[in-house]
């Protein structure tokens, strides 16, 4: 709706006002008209009242002529009836000439009074015609009036004048007070006529102007019921859930209608907000909730800042009456005024579908491509490096089908079957760990419970047997994606004469380890330093030197998981805050090769071991006593042994130094350990010499 | 492309299964399952279906002639010919195909099972980069499912 603002509300009531401002200065002229003519009216009275005086003077003035004979007749003299005389025709006279040209006169009330000069033509005649009469006549009267004494002949002269004109004059007189009343009764008249029509046009104004506000106000009232009937069938229809909330946290008197849907809640005009989002979310999330509504009601901190901190932007909420979890995303808006949030604008959605969506597709980008994580793994690794490991997964995984391809031809069991494949996929664990394909280590690590669970059963159903392969397959796709894109990066390499130096195998073995070390100390929150001194690798053929870096992997993983004590617990045994494992080998001055992992940790203790072995549920009281020290020791190269408590990645599979057993096994042999309780652990690989000839001194062998 | 998943492949497994628990009697058991690459291990006589649609490549089931004969032999039928011993392999493949059919719908085109006697096992027509091989046993004899069918969509 627009607003509406003062230059708008001039522009919508501007008939009104014109009209109202007509119909003001109509009455005015109406009233100045009137006083206008009333004035005209009451000189109108003055003349008519003089004119009718006139009527009198002439017969006063003949009766004391009259008068005056008659005493004269007896020879009497009254000056009292001459001076009547004097004045009757002297006011006869002015008033005669101020009818004729205007001017002050004499009143009834012997006070002076100004008289209009006569403008109708039958009025004019008549006051001609009576002047023409009158002026011989006084002239006659004149002599009268002057004489002292009886003046017979003036007398009879004046007398005779006046008997023949007497009425000739009150006619006159008469015709002229009729003319004038006449004249003056058809102005009043007009002044009637007028009036009414005036009053009549005053009443048109007025039902205009009535009319008109009374249609202004009803489509006005139109309009805010049509924007109210609007705003309701928008609240009606709209999907998302849409309210006010004031400063008390409660709803406002309009809301969507689909709320109550989305908060499972029945929402009423001034229910309080906060319950029914207690009912919805984790205690966390309401006070949460509940402090960012309180910050965004304070005018201090900017909405859009705050925006990122709305802790309902996705939230999952569980109504009592939902079967499932569904996610709701809640959006909060001030609504302003003068510098002051009035209320809340919210708006919610249901957006379970969208996360639910989201969901899946992360799981299936998860499952059925590279990652952008991995890709960048890629492009970072070491393309030699990368070979090297494809070709060792490769040759891994199909070792593991030839197992399972073979599994009914050998008399082996089950539980042997799994811990061959255990053995296999653990040491590609380990070497996509130590390059960081985490993708591959999570997969693989996926493979080892699976196996785990397996290996627990006596016999296999058709499910667990057709799973081997099926997740073998899924590995070998990755792999194959993998291969893909690190044969584009070295014809990149290639094709921009880049091709990187290759490493030398020791400087190889020895960043593995480094990277290793790195990773595993950071996930156990641990101090670690490792030394190397490697460079005999190089003379050594690859399979061998793969081999022993396997080893090494393993028993740098033991070392840092078992060995290594938290910083604290090394401080208060005295030792040095930074762990130290060593790496090295060594060729003594006979030939003989030692492959030696050292660490300075608690060491193997037989007493820890059979503690660990009883926490971990997984052997009986009778069978830790039974045992040896030295059985106990030998129990750590047995495959599942192990006395993690937790498995992660890192440890607490209990293959690893089953995989160093069998990887000594493998070249040929013998495995030494030495320890002292919290000092040291060292495993000694002294390398048989039987299997001298694998060492190469002009190792050059390519990664095919 | 990406792979079948583990149940898709029971459905072929089921209905090989169900046939024989249904013809002897006797069901037949899973031996062992690998994959393989190139080389199939490939019987006397094969039955093969093809699909297509959303999905590529073939579906081999392969037994070595005496199972077969002790087959037509437990459903009495003593006109063991190699004429009969091929219908047998191809009322297996189509047991097979019909139980797809069902479980796939229209997504999962599957032709006419072709019955197909002494099948090099060399195949130069892979279409997987490593098939399913599943070694079917029944009394004492082992037949093969292959399954090399890729998901296109």
């Amino acid at each position: 709706m627009a607003r509406t603002g003062t230059p708008s509300a001039l522009n919508k009531y501007s008939g009104i006002i014109f009209a109202v401002t007509l119909f003001l200065v109509f009455n005015l002229a109406v009233l100045a008209l009137n006083f206008y003519t009333s004035s005209t009216l009451n000189n109108d009275a003055v003349s008519i009242n003089l004119a009718g005086r006139q009527r009198m003077l002439s017969q006063r003035t003949t009766k004391v002529l009259l008068s005056i004979q008659v005493d004269a007749a007896q020879g009497q003299y009254n000056d009292k009836n001459t001076a009547e005389l004097k004045k009757v025709a002297s006011l006869f006279d002015t008033t005669l000439n101020g009818f004729k040209t205007g001017g002050t006169v004499v009143g009834g009330d012997e006070k002076p009074v100004g008289l209009e000069k006569v403008n109708d033509a039958i009025a004019v005649q008549s006051v001609d015609e009576a002047l023409r009469i009158w002026q011989p006549y006084k002239k006659l009267l004149e002599p009268v009036i002057n004489s002292k004494v009886i003046d017979e002949t003036s007398l009879d002269a004046a007398t005779f004048y006046a008997r023949e004109n007497n009425l000739k004059l009150l006619k006159l007189m008469n015709d002229l007070t009729s003319q004038l009343e006449k004249n003056t009764k058809a102005k009043a008249g007009n002044l009637q006529l007028i009036q009414t029509i005036a009053l009549v046009l005053s009443l048109l104004l007025f039902a205009n102007i009535v009319f008109n506000a009374l249609r202004k106000l009803r489509a006005a009232d139109g309009e805010i019921e049509k924007a109210q009937r609007e705003t309701t069938e928008i609240l009606n229809t709209v999907k998302e859930g849409l309210f006010l909330l004031d400063p008390q946290l409660a709803v406002g008197s309009q809301f969507s209608s689909s709320i109550s849907k989305i908060l499972q809640h029945d929402i009423s005009a001034n229910i309080p907000f906060m319950p029914i989002l207690e009912g919805l979310v984790s205690p966390e999330i309401y006070s949460s909730a509940k402090d960012y509504l309180d910050l965004l009601f304070g005018n201090k901190v900017k909405e859009n800042l705050m925006r990122s901190l709305n802790p309902l932007t996705q939230v999952k909420v569980q109504a009592k009456s939902d079967v499932a979890p569904r996610y709701l995303s809640f959006q909060f808006n001030r609504v302003v005024e003068e510098k002051r949030v009035l209320h809340l604008l919210v708006t919610v959605q249901d957006v379970t579908e969208q996360v639910t969506q989201a969901e899946e597709l992360m799981a299936l980008k998860g499952q059925s491509s590279i990652n952008l994580g991995l890709l960048s793994k890629l492009l970072q690794a070491d393309v030699f490096q990368l070979r090297q490991f494809l070709n060792n997964v490769h040759t891994g995984l199909e070792a593991v089908n030839v197992i399972l391809a073979n599994a009914d031809k050998r008399s082996a069991n089950h539980e042997d079957l799994a811990n061959q494949c255990f053995r296999i996929i653990h040491a590609i664990k380990g070497e996509a760990s130590v390059i960081g394909l985490d993708a591959i280590e999570t997969h693989a690590h996926q493979f080892e419970e699976h196996l785990v669970l397996l290996r627990k059963k006596s016999s296999w159903d058709a499910q667990e047997i057709l799973s081997l392969p099926v997740m073998l397959s899924a590995m070998l796709e990755q792999i194959s994606r993998i291969e893909t894109i690190v044969n584009l990066i070295q014809s990149h390499h290639e094709s921009a004469n880049t091709v990187q130096q290759q490493p030398s195998v020791s400087t190889r073995v020895g960043n593995n380890l480094l990277r290793l070390t790195e990773q595993v100390s950071k996930n156990q929150n641990k101090n670690v330093q490792l030394k190397l001194n490697l460079a005999l690798l190089d003379e050594m053929d690859t399979k061998t030197a793969n081999q022993l870096q396997q080893i090494g992997i393993q028993l740098v993983r033991n070392g840092i998981c078992h060995g290594i004590e938290p910083t604290a617990m090394r401080l208060t045994k005295g030792k040095s805050a930074q762990g130290e494992i060593s790496i090295s080998a060594q060729a003594s001055p006979e030939g003989v090769i030692d492959f030696i992992v050292r660490d300075d940790g608690q060491g193997i203790v037989p007493s820890r071991i059979r503690a660990a072995m009883l926490t971990s549920g997984r052997y009986s009281n009778e069978t830790v006593d039974q045992l040896s020290d030295k059985d106990i020791v030998n129990k750590l190269f047995e495959p599942g042994f192990s006395t993690a408590n937790n498995t992660d990645k890192d440890a607490g599979r209990g293959v690893g130094m089953d995989l160093v057993q069998s990887l000594v096994n493998e070249i040929g042999g013998e495995l030494k350990i030495d320890t002292k309780p919290d000092v040291f652990t060292q495993f000694t690989f002294r390398i048989a010499k039987h299997a001298s000839p694998s060492i190469n001194l002009n190792a050059t062998e390519a990664f095919a | 492309m990406s792979d079948l998943s583990e149940k898709d492949i029971e459905i072929f497994i089921e209905a090989i299964g169900g046939y024989f628990k249904q013809i002897t009697q006797e069901a037949a058991s899973i031996g062992v399952a690998y994959l393989a690459k190139n080389a199939f291990p490939l019987n006397d006589f094969t039955g093969m279906i093809r699909v297509s649609a959303d999905y590529d490549g073939a579906l081999y089931f392969s037994a070595p002639s005496a199972m077969l004969r002790h087959l037509l032999t437990v459903m009495k039928e003593t006109n063991q010919s190699e004429e009969n011993l091929l219908d047998a392999v191809g009322e297996i493949a189509n047991t097979i195909s019909g139980n797809a059919r069902k479980y796939f719908g229209e997504n999962m085109v599957i032709s006419i099972p072709e019955k197909i006697a002494g099948l090099a096992s060399m195949l130069n027509e892979q279409s997987r980069r490593h098939a399913y091989v599943i070694i079917i046993k029944w009394k004492h004899y082992s037949a093969s499912l292959i399954v090399d069918i890729s998901r296109l969509r």
